[in-house]
């Protein structure tokens, strides 16, 4: 375990409306506890994780938050450079969260340096039972914009996991995102237990 | 902030790097947290959850001066609040310098307050565990003895 090389660094990015569960996402990353409750007076600003990739090796990923700052619209462009991953985030339960995904990418588009830049669409919050955004809707939008694609909790930890695992998965295997000379790295599946119920994982378009 | 206040709390002979390792300070449990080159010798762990937050040999040992806000009980004070009344007087803490963010397995990074962002455990977000200076460039992290878990295994 202490062994293991550093394969990559990576900076991954969530967005998405306010009340979305974006920082639930966050914190739910490699932790079985969720607290509701959760509201920090302070907050985080960005978090380093670190997941193991094929062939014993970690990636080490800078996750960063848009903390709060969405409510102004506009994100700063420091934010954005050299993201070479982006989750965007909305709430199932929310049309109206869904609907202003295409701002979202417009910002994308404007501010992101890395132009081949990973996008994955997670649809967030399906443990809720009013649904106002299907599967299919989501998955059309996704494929629309050649995203990756999952429904998610971070309630139940549906999908979350793994959300971030093939993200990183695609990262790596798209040329120019990162700089290494081990080719064909792919993630382990050990955390893939199968117990998601998202359109069979997620869809590459 | 006290930029300077870091010493090695060495026993004076600090003229020769060669002999650096015996101005370490020596006490058992100095002794038996720092290796040979004065870096951790053991894993480090989230007190509260079983987060890896640091590996052997990726924090150098210093002692700091720093006002270092109360770690709150998680259960009931869920969030990671501030207070002016909980910034109290610089005291001095063992600590873990970090110079690169990389280094870490898993931290969370507060906003920023003033100059300083917090270091709070990335899964379970309880803190502060240490704390990041901004000012004069700085890239280093301290991660304070006392709010942290050495240990070998899980």
């Amino acid at each position: 375990m202490d062994d293991q090389d550093i394969l990559t660094t990576l900076k991954i990015l969530i967005i998405g409306e306010s009340g979305v569960g974006k920082s639930s996402l966050l914190l739910r990353f490699t932790d079985d506890t969720f607290d509701p409750e959760q509201a920090s007076t302070i907050g985080v600003d960005f978090k380093v994780k670190t997941i193991t990739v094929e062939g014993n090796n970690k990636a080490k990923l800078a996750i960063w938050d848009t903390a709060g700052q969405e409510r102004f619209r506009t994100l700063t462009p420091s934010y954005y450079r050299g993201a070479q991953g982006v989750i965007l985030v909305y709430d199932v339960s929310s049309k109206q969260s869904f609907n202003k995904l295409d701002a979202w990418l417009n910002e994308l588009e404007t501010f992101a340096t890395k132009h081949d830049l990973v996008k994955m669409l997670v649809g967030n919050k399906i443990d809720k039972e009013r649904r106002e955004v299907s599967k299919e809707e989501g998955l059309k939008f996704a494929r629309k914009h050649r995203m990756l694609f999952i429904e998610a909790s971070a309630k139940t930890k549906e999908g979350v996991q793994y959300a971030f695992e093939e993200l990183v998965e695609k990262i790596i295997q798209t040329p120019g995102l990162w700089e290494t000379d081990k080719q064909g790295l792919k993630l382990s599946e050990n955390a893939s237990d199968g117990s998601y119920s998202a359109c069979g994982g997620y869809c590459v378009i | 902030m006290s930029d300077e206040n870091c010493t090695n709390n060495n026993d004076g002979d600090n003229s020769k790097k060669a002999v650096i390792s015996s101005s370490f300070p020596s006490s058992p449990l100095h002794d038996s947290r720092l290796d040979e080159n004065g870096k951790n010798k053991s894993k480090i762990y989230c007190t509260r959850c079983p987060s890896l937050i640091l590996t052997p040999g990726n924090g150098g040992y210093v002692r700091k001066k720093f006002s270092l806000p109360s770690d709150k009980d998680k259960k009931t004070h869920p969030e990671l609040e501030i207070d002016e009344k909980d910034v109290t007087e610089e005291t001095s803490h063992d600590c873990w310098m970090i110079e690169n963010m990389y280094a870490f397995e898993n931290i969370g990074f507060s906003n920023t307050v003033g100059t300083i962002k917090y270091l709070v455990c990335a899964d379970c977000e309880s803190g502060p565990v240490g704390w990041h200076d901004l000012s004069n460039g700085g890239k280093a992290c301290f991660l304070s003895w006392d709010r942290v878990r050495h240990s070998d295994s899980n």
